[in-house]
């Protein structure tokens, strides 16, 4: 993976699965395409050092960035004259534990959602997630494990996780 | 109800199925690839401009800075003092932490532009604020972790970072092809209990700019420390 053609190809073959990447580490598509397109311009500007695989480079670049942003996310509250809707609670227990788990998911700090869409929208290995994220195996499993808690995630499975199985 | 990993598989999929159809093109990389490349023009202008100001004498020099006692005061002596003499150039630390919260700070003159990454997230960045006279000085806290954590920060030329509020998202980039350039500023870190509150005060050494120590009134409860200048 050296040329131009080369990177265009890439582009054109893996643009729309790091779309879907990027949307699920950021929940907005415009944010995603912002990512996407950023980090596969840095991509570009290193092509020739990036290697064979450019896949975990530009994985780092948009976990890092995403979470970059995330920091720096407004935190603050916006007055308004208007109530908002009261939500309907779900009445379906299915349905509710979906939405329960959208909701937990977004609200994970960027890098433990970092390793949730890699691990299981990408699944990438431990090992491969630790070199995006330029931590530790122990981290990941770690931070996957804190943040599958929090999904409520079978404890079987969370325990699978902390001991590599 | 336990949901498995399988639930989350099919619903991370499912989540991202409905992706705009145009996606991104090549045409789009583009763009962004020349936008990338205007920004890293205007900050290659930027560090050489500094780079020349200071070779020039031109920039500003330390003034004294003193500060007076506040009472009654709770001193957080700083766990971490750096002093360097380089910007665009990436700084590494360690440091061992024992609770979960760290206040830190950059002493810079006030037209460069500090970057500080806490375990490899972007944890404070900002124009070095000052106040009559030089060095600025720009404080935050963040969570850290009991044990070891790992500080990189850099002061670029503020000119460089401009307004975007981005600042942090090229930094990286910027870093990776800048050229050092002569500037000297600070970087310390600080147990919590010397930032949360209101009113307190940042003691600055007059010869070194450095952070001497934040001192809060005993009753303190806010987030961020006051700080005052005079000479």
């Amino acid at each position: 993976m050296r040329d131009r053609a080369d990177f265009e190809r890439y582009v054109e073959q893996r643009s729309s699965r790091l779309l879907r990447t990027a949307y699920l580490l950021c929940r907005d598509w415009a944010t995603a395409e912002d990512l996407t397109q950023t980090a596969l311009a840095r991509a570009w500007l290193a092509w020739r050092r990036v290697g064979a695989d450019p896949d975990p480079y530009v994985y780092r670049i948009l976990a890092n960035t995403h979470a970059s942003w995330w920091r720096r996310r407004w935190r603050g509250e916006v007055p308004t004259r208007e109530l908002p809707n009261v939500a309907q609670a779900d009445r379906t227990d299915e349905l509710g534990s979906r939405e329960a788990l959208r909701a937990a998911l977004a609200a994970l700090p960027a890098r433990q959602r970092a390793v949730v869409v890699l691990r299981y929208f990408e699944d990438l290995p431990d090992a491969a997630i630790a070199d995006i994220l330029g931590c530790s195996v122990a981290t990941v499993r770690s931070q996957a494990s804190r943040a599958l808690a929090k999904l409520r995630l079978d404890p079987a499975a969370r325990a699978a996780i902390q001991t590599g199985s | 109800m336990a949901i498995t990993e399988q639930d989350l598989r099919e619903m991370l999929d499912r989540d991202s199925g409905d992706a705009p159809p145009k996606g991104v093109t090549v045409a789009d990389v583009d763009r962004r690839v020349r936008g990338i490349r205007r920004r890293r023009t205007a900050v290659l202008g930027a560090i050489a401009a500094a780079a020349l100001a200071v070779t020039a004498g031109v920039l500003p020099q330390q003034g004294d800075v003193t500060r007076a006692a506040l009472t009654p005061p709770q001193a957080a002596e700083p766990l971490v003092t750096k002093v360097y003499r380089q910007g665009g150039r990436a700084e590494t630390f360690t440091f061992t932490a024992a609770g979960r919260e760290a206040s830190l700070s950059v002493g810079c003159r006030s037209d460069l532009y500090a970057l500080v990454w806490l375990n490899g997230e972007l944890a404070l960045h900002g124009r070095c604020e000052a106040g009559r006279v030089p060095p600025g000085l720009l404080t935050g806290s963040d969570a850290v972790r009991p044990g070891p954590n790992e500080v990189r920060a850099v002061v670029i030329p503020a000119s460089a970072a401009g307004a975007d509020e981005r600042a942090g998202e090229w930094a990286d980039e910027a870093l990776a092809w800048s050229s050092p350039f002569p500037a000297e500023w600070t970087l310390q870190v600080a147990p919590e209990s010397g930032r949360r509150c209101r009113g307190g005060l940042v003691t600055l050494d007059p010869g070194s700019g450095q952070v001497v120590r934040w001192v809060c009134p005993a009753s303190a409860s806010m987030r961020t420390s006051g700080l005052m200048w005079s000479r």
